[in-house]
């Protein structure tokens, strides 16, 4: 009896403990809209994420001593493209930083680099899921030539219940996720500097 | 050891490795598929009906390891595939509903496994149509059989498969935009 039990325990702590779960923290770009009224910057801008940043994993902790982890650069790309398309004129990819091919060819005169930091915890004791997710979007402007034009930066929260991360077990990353772009896409929106 | 823990540490892990109901993430393009449309310099298109072509291999909803992932787009993954696209051409700002052309299709293969030992995989297969004012100008096939690293643990390997199926939309999507035919379709 004594080793059954310690077999089911064994059993459970190998199914439940320790391990990184995945989870996404992609916003739902369909809800990305542009404010009403809101008068897009009229300049073509680039994307840039260098390949080290697209292909990074995070972990951070989760519920019930588990880690969560994910890709925040891949996971909120399509939303900061969304929201760059909102708030410029125009918005496109960039390969390198020196896509000069690119540049010219989208007339670009400006380029973004976002960097993203993040943080989780959960207030789950059975189970792996993150309830709570911070996202710390900071994003440089720079001109072609890389001279800083402005900085901007927002931070978003995500939470989620049980009954929400049962079925979508990423729910407060993509939470979060949406909360900074919109804050993201308001500030950027206000900016003087990127519109001189 | 103390049986309270017993209980409760037993139920978690039923709770967490199967029969649980879940929903496929909802679709997020791939920007490296947006910014081929954008640079294929392509019409404006609509995006029509997509079926779903009855048969063992096309699941819906996919069952793994006893859990069922259901689709978030009306419950229907020929409504996924019909969504990703309008995703696509939206953000590359080739999206009309009054547009001239139109793509339409089928769901044909759609299925996730993840076995207890070995890599975790998808297949994907679609047939798209591009019609021009009623003239068929595009009709082809597209598969796609995706790997990624799986685990025995059922609370690893779900969500990880979970995550997974967008991906395999986007690439399924970029098997299409990579054919030169498609593209001369839609200009």
């Amino acid at each position: 009896m004594r080793s059954l039990r310690l077999g089911i325990v064994m059993a459970g702590v190998v199914m439940v403990g320790g391990c990184a779960h995945q989870m996404t923290m992609r916003a739902d770009v369909a809800g990305l809209a542009s404010p009403a009224g809101a008068k897009p910057i009229p300049k073509n801008i680039g994307l840039y994420i260098s390949p080290e940043n697209r292909a990074k994993e995070v972990t951070t902790p989760g519920g019930g001593g588990d880690k969560v982890s994910y890709h925040p650069y891949a996971d909120m790309e399509t939303g900061l493209y969304k929201v760059l398309g909102n708030t410029f004129q125009n918005v496109d990819l960039l390969s390198t930083l020196s896509d000069v091919n690119s540049i010219a060819k989208h007339s670009l005169t400006l380029i973004v680099i976002p960097e993203i930091a993040t943080k989780s915890s959960s207030n789950g004791v059975f189970t792996w899921m993150a309830t709570d997710f911070t996202v710390q979007l900071s994003c440089k402007f720079t001109d072609v030539a890389g001279r800083e034009v402005d900085s901007v930066s927002s931070t978003g929260t995500g939470h989620a219940e049980f009954s929400d991360l049962k079925s979508d077990f990423s729910a407060a990353g993509e939470r979060a996720s949406r909360d900074a772009l919109e804050k993201f896409q308001a500030a950027v929106l206000q900016s003087e500097a990127l519109r001189k | 050891m103390n049986r309270g823990y017993l209980l409760p540490l037993c139920l978690a892990t039923i709770a967490l490795s199967s029969g649980c109901s879940m929903m496929a993430p909802r679709y997020t393009a791939s920007i490296d598929n947006v910014q081929k449309i954008k640079d294929a310099d392509t019409q404006p298109v609509r995006v029509g009906t997509f079926e779903s072509t009855p048969g063992k291999s096309n699941a819906n909803p996919i069952s793994i390891r006893g859990s069922s992932l259901a689709s978030p787009y009306e419950s229907s993954y020929a409504k996924y595939i019909a969504e990703a696209l309008r995703q696509d051409l939206e953000l590359a700002g080739r999206l009309a509903p009054d547009a001239k052309i139109e793509i339409s299709g089928a769901l044909q293969k759609n299925d996730v496994n993840i076995p207890a030992v070995g890599s975790g995989t998808g297949d994907l297969e679609a047939r798209f149509i591009v019609k021009r004012g009623g003239e068929s100008k595009y009709d082809q096939v597209k598969t796609i059989h995706d790997m990624w690293e799986s685990s025995f643990v059922g609370a690893v390997a779900i969500p990880r498969a979970q995550a997974r199926y967008p991906v395999m939309v986007q690439k399924l999507l970029a098997e299409l935009y990579a054919d030169p035919a498609f593209i001369a379709a839609l200009k």
